[in-house]
């Protein structure tokens, strides 16, 4: 998909190459489901959603910046820059919601995660209790992996993520490879080692967002983020990865997931410094991407 | 893909918006809402979600307007916003698709002597529809129930034809089993109700037949 949802030539669908299914149908079979599909009756939206579309879009006329004066901005941003808002704005606060298995972890748990290092730009966080995050987590493929992995579970890399190389990078991310995280010398100083990655990792132009690192202080101040995130899933799911950068230009922490419907996939959700707030996750995007 | 209103038009509405004219967006909106509305409702299957999923993708439109290069008429741009909040509505709630409905929404076959048969018609065929994965029943929705070519669908949900036809072949594979008995009534018994072993959606046992 382009960055602005506008149509261009697609070039791959890997969730239609794993889709299981039956087998073909006849063409009389198949021209009969469609028959049956097609003369359902049409359906007209609801005055009332009608009005209530018609009233939010009268609100952002006097609330916002006037489309010109966004598509000005957006004209001096890079080719492959996200535009103000995509269709995965979708607010986590709507709907029915389960309890997720991260507000229910137990207080000392989350505490036993603590900051390892913290120098320059990068901090390691990682279990102190033996245990890694994921040890509350179900025995998803996922959380196996998580469970399994020694890197880093949060990072601070301000990485200039985009949409182009997105599958890349995360894909990097988890391994922890040497173009996002240089391998820590052995006996270097945590001041070297962060030297180190910062000079090997391509970073944003500006200075990690301040939200940003507010909200990835410890892993206590992400909880509400990640809860966000998670909201609706049937349990806990400790994230592979958690980074902080930009995503084509704009603040946005990277959260790894397993994936949820795909075991040979990661869930990554990108979203804004607002994470958490109000129990939203302040989503810019979300991508299944196949595990490298 | 449906023409009308004409793409020219929409364009022009598009670029109004653009240029400040506090109409513009609200007109194409009213263009386009009833087919954003079905396609919505359809592919989510759920009137709160539907709603939820057509107000943000017209308000990330409008928002992010400026970013239409032109590439595809105004109706694609705004179905594939839509269709994408739908399905990312599916992936953020975690929507079972195979999930049992409740006993007393399964499907039973149509009795045809029912006086509201043709509503009931209506009612088991998007109660099956709502079983299918959601990538297979927004490509059904799409092609079949709103009348899109294949072409454009794989506009709209961003992937090549040949899987908008694959995901549709699939997708009326599934349904048939739930839909037979509309064509013919003496097979009402065999049809299995949604949730439990040998229904679409459910695994079936290695090596068993898939229809």
């Amino acid at each position: 998909m382009t960055e602005n949802n506008e149509p261009t030539a697609p070039d791959h669908d890997l969730a239609a190459r794993r889709e299981p299914g039956p087998a073909a149908l006849s063409e009389m079979d198949e021209a009969f489901v469609s028959r049956l599909l097609a003369g359902l009756p049409d359906r007209s939206m609801p005055p009332a959603l009608a009005a209530r579309i018609d009233a939010a879009l009268a609100a952002l006329d006097s609330a916002e910046v006037s489309p010109a004066q966004v598509g000005d901005q957006q004209a001096s941003m890079p080719a492959a820059a996200e535009p103000a808002a995509t269709a995965t704005v979708v607010p986590f606060t709507d709907g029915p919601r389960r309890t997720s298995r991260w507000r229910s972890l137990p207080a000392l748990q989350v505490a036993a995660v603590a900051v390892l290092v913290v120098a320059g730009g990068v901090v390691g966080v990682r279990a102190l209790s033996g245990q890694s995050p994921s040890a509350g987590a179900n025995t998803s493929a996922g959380g196996a992996a998580a469970a399994s992995s020694a890197k880093p579970v949060i990072t601070r890399s301000n990485r200039a993520y985009t949409a182009t190389t997105l599958v890349a990078d995360v894909r990097t991310l988890v391994a922890g490879g040497p173009s996002l995280y240089a391998p820590a010398a052995s006996g270097a100083s945590p001041l070297a080692q962060t030297a180190a990655t910062v000079a090997a990792a391509p970073t944003a132009t500006k200075p990690l967002d301040p939200a940003l690192r507010a909200l990835t202080a410890s892993s206590r101040t992400l909880g509400p983020c990640v809860t966000a995130i998670e909201d609706g899933l049937a349990a806990y799911v400790a994230p592979i990865a958690i980074d902080a950068g930009t995503y084509n230009g704009k603040p946005a922490l990277l959260v790894v997931l397993p994936g949820s419907d795909d075991p040979t996939a990661y869930d990554v959700w990108i979203v804004g410094p607002a994470c958490g707030t109000n129990k939203d996750a302040a989503l810019i995007r979300y991508q299944s991407v196949p595990r490298g | 893909m449906p023409d009308e209103p004409t793409p020219a038009d929409d364009r022009a509405l598009l670029a109004a918006h653009l240029a400040g004219d506090p109409e513009a967006f609200g007109e194409l909106v009213r263009r386009h809402r009833d087919r954003l509305w079905a396609v919505a409702l359809r592919t989510l299957g759920d009137p709160e979600d539907a709603a939820d999923a057509v107000q943000n993708g017209l308000i990330s439109a409008y928002r992010g307007a400026s970013t239409y290069r032109g590439e595809a008429a105004v109706t694609t741009w705004l179905h594939r916003i839509v269709v994408n909040a739908c399905l990312d509505l599916v992936r953020r709630r975690k929507t079972r698709d195979a999930d049992p409905l409740p006993d007393d929404e399964r499907l039973h076959p149509a009795d045809p002597t029912d006086a509201i048969a043709d509503r009931d018609t209506a009612m088991v065929i998007e109660q099956a529809l709502a079983t299918l994965p959601a990538e297979q029943r927004a490509a059904l929705v799409l092609v079949d129930v709103q009348g899109y070519s294949v072409q454009d669908a794989a506009l709209v949900l961003d992937c090549p034809a040949g899987t908008v036809k694959s995901r549709c072949s699939r997708g009326r594979a599934r349904l048939l089993p739930l839909l037979e008995h509309l064509r013919n009534p003496d097979v009402a018994s065999d049809v299995p109700p949604l949730g439990v072993e040998g229904a679409p959606g459910t695994p079936r046992p290695e090596g068993g037949a898939q229809r």
